[in-house]
């Protein structure tokens, strides 16, 4: 159990283990990517109501899902960090933020592109747009923070401790479609009971949903190991 | 010399946002028809951004002088809690800087036409949203420490928003005295726990900064 746990704690460790599955977690994130999208885009039927505009989904639902899993993430990384010491804690708060903001826009904006054939407008303050602005905005925060000071150590602290108190924002996005009457429509998949989704629209949708997390999951080895050379010449 | 004194002779810090509070609110009638309906529909939002901006703004510089003239770590050295002193600079600012602007937002609610009634429940909701925003307000103050305002807020001000949401609720049921009730009691849950959980995280990042 300690030899599976070390890379996680151990920086020396934990660089040989990113060396070695970097490749293979990326080339099958890429792929699967590529199936996901390829049926979807070109294969998937026409939805009735909103025709090929719904096509969208393949984007924008991963994307969306991953914007707040990511700061999921983060969050136990920095109460890893703040509570047991682990050093590669805040790398990879860091990193996921780097990444965390990158998606949330992306989702974002794969939203509004979507609103404007089925809403009739590209944006609306609505609950659940609104909510994932702020955490937009949160990834924004935290990596200006994180940024903004010469000392390593305090920058972590302090960039952990933002990361914990923000994870109140996640439930609030989850709930947002079932507390306020939205624009944007519930959830119409979940693990809890049965997609509203026929399954030749939801097997692409979830087949882009696994590829997008492995390839994130690369993205993230990656920046981390561009931020420990960062660090190591800092 | 307690926190209540210290603040008090400070008088910038706490006369100055109640000033400027004062100041948006008389203004904000200007900019519209005094005879408009749009004077209500609008209070809401200008209340609640006036709060935000007041709450920045008396909280910028709340621990900055202790930090600069080295009287944290004369605290820290006799032994004493510094999450006690966090506490107290907190309560000295709801007792200058809340309690007069949620009367002020009274005042100014009844001038405005936007209550009839229901002027405790009123000035209670005001008091405590505003009592949540200067503890996160004053969190973002101890971040950045030494860095200026402008990163504090930036980083915390998400965290506001769940209390805005909570007092938009609140307003928007005042006429209803059940239901903006469980809103007031939500909203002093959420400035009790606001109240412990920024205080002690203010003075662990102030201990951080003296390390």
């Amino acid at each position: 159990m300690r030899n599976l746990l070390l890379p996680l704690v151990s920086v020396k460790e934990y660089i040989a283990l990113n060396q070695k599955i970097y490749p293979f977690v990326m080339l099958f994130g890429i792929f699967l990517i590529s199936i996901g999208w390829i049926t979807g885009l070109f294969f998937a039927p026409v939805d009735a109501i909103q025709g090929h505009s719904y096509r969208i989904i393949y984007i924008h639902v991963p994307m969306a899902i991953f914007s707040q899993l990511i700061y999921w993430f983060m969050a136990i990384w920095s109460f890893s960090f703040l509570v047991w010491k682990i050093k590669i804690g805040p790398l990879m708060t860091i990193s996921a933020a780097y990444i965390g903001c990158m998606v949330t826009f992306i989702a974002l904006f794969s939203g509004s592109i979507w609103g404007i054939p089925t809403w009739g407008t590209w944006w609306q303050w609505d609950a659940r747009i609104t909510s994932t602005f702020i955490l937009f905005i949160m990834y924004v925060a935290l990596l200006t923070v994180n940024g903004s000071f010469q000392n390593t150590y305090k920058a972590d602290q302090i960039t952990a401790w933002i990361t914990l108190i923000g994870v109140i924002n996640i439930p609030i996005i989850k709930k947002s479609v079932d507390w306020w009457s939205t624009l944007h429509q519930p959830a119409s998949i979940s693990l809890a009971s049965e997609s509203s989704i026929d399954l030749s629209m939801l097997i692409p949708l979830v087949i882009s949903i696994l590829g997008l997390g492995l390839f994130l999951f690369a993205l993230g080895l990656k920046v981390s190991r561009l931020l420990l050379l960062k660090y190591e010449e800092t | 010399m307690n926190e209540f004194q210290k603040l008090f002779y400070k008088t910038r810090n706490w006369l100055g946002p109640n000033l400027i509070f004062v100041m948006v609110m008389i203004a904000f009638p200007l900019s519209l028809n005094i005879y408009s309906a749009e004077l209500e529909t609008s209070f809401e939002s200008i209340l609640v951004i006036a709060l935000l901006m007041i709450a920045f703004i008396s909280s910028e510089g709340i621990f900055n002088e202790d930090f600069l003239d080295g009287s944290f770590e004369m605290f820290i050295s006799e032994g004493r809690s510094l999450f006690q002193l966090v506490m107290e600079k907190f309560c000295a600012y709801y007792f200058m800087v809340s309690l007069p602007i949620s009367l002020a937002a009274l005042a100014f609610a009844l001038a405005n036409g936007v209550i009839k009634d229901n002027y405790l429940l009123t000035a209670s909701g005001v008091f405590f949203v505003n009592t949540i925003f200067t503890s996160i307000f004053a969190f973002g103050s101890a971040i950045s420490l030494n860095k200026g305002a402008i990163l504090g807020i930036i980083s915390v001000l998400p965290f506001s928003m769940p209390a805005v949401i909570v007092f938009g609720r609140f307003l928007d049921n005042l006429s209803v005295s059940n239901i903006s009730f469980s809103f007031l009691e939500l909203l002093a849950g959420l400035s009790i726990m606001s109240f412990l959980i920024f205080a002690w995280l203010s003075s662990k990042i102030i201990k951080l900064h003296l390390e």
